[in-house]
């Protein structure tokens, strides 16, 4: 299993220079051919010439609402089952 | 049509190039963890530079074999005292198999304009839908189930 951050190659867009940056998870298990790789962006790291760097997070606001979602769906589905055993 | 079957030396080469395949496949999926197949090329309007960033989920798996070989008659004996192979007779094989998957999905785009950059995410509304579809089908099974454990007699 492994977790890492990749930095591509800078994009000149004016006197802006963008660096992108994703975040990569991956398995693969010994001996076994294949795995799984999860690749998403990271954030951005704008350099301008004559200032400091700063960098700008790439949300995912899709994820973050479908997790919850799923979240709620297993903990309400489980409220269910557990207020039933306990009715039964 | 009698077919002559494959030798050791063939059941090899096939392996051979069966692994190679493999190994040609197994680096292309790790390919997929750099971060080009994130960022999409930039696209530039003017003086302003749009960058499209996605998430890529890839996940594969496969295997070859391959093997051959001659029969032996144990009672022939060559003149060395060794058995004596029965020529043509024996058997070989090879096979492989594999399969995988991608799913891509766009998440945000890069702005870059001479004012400053902003990162605009992308909101998804289908697979939104489709989350509270399951999460409301999991629920009213969990309901449902326990709406008949309460009118079973003797409750």
């Amino acid at each position: 299993m492994l977790e890492k951050l990749v930095e591509g190659q800078p994009i000149q867009s004016g006197d802006l220079s963008i660096t992108p940056i994703s975040r990569a998870f991956q398995i693969q298990v010994p001996g076994f051919e294949g795995g799984l790789v999860w690749n998403r962006p990271e954030g951005v790291r704008v350099d301008v010439f004559g200032q400091e760097s700063r960098f700008l997070p790439v949300r995912d606001p899709t994820r973050l609402i479908v997790w919850s979602i799923l979240g709620a769906g297993v903990l309400g589905g489980l409220a269910f089952l557990l207020f039933s055993r306990r009715s039964g | 049509m009698d077919s002559k079957p494959m030798g050791d030396d063939q059941a090899d080469m096939l392996g051979n190039s069966a692994v190679s395949s493999m190994d040609a496949s197994i680096s292309r999926f790790l390919k997929t963890a750099g971060v080009d197949m994130v960022y999409g090329k930039p696209v530039k309007v003017g003086d302003t530079t749009i960058i499209p960033t996605a998430e890529v989920l890839t996940y594969m798996g496969f295997g070859v074999g391959a093997g051959g070989g001659h029969a032996v008659d144990n009672k022939a004996v060559d003149e060395q005292g060794e058995p004596k192979s029965m020529g043509d007779a024996g058997g070989s094989g090879a096979g492989g198999g594999g399969g995988g998957k991608t799913f891509s999905r766009p998440v945000a785009v890069v702005v870059a304009t001479p004012q400053g950059v902003e990162v605009k995410p992308i909101v998804d509304w289908t697979k939104i839908a489709l989350a509270l579809l399951t999460a409301w089908g999991f629920m009213g099974g969990m309901a449902i189930r326990m709406r008949r454990g309460m009118r079973r007699p003797g409750n």
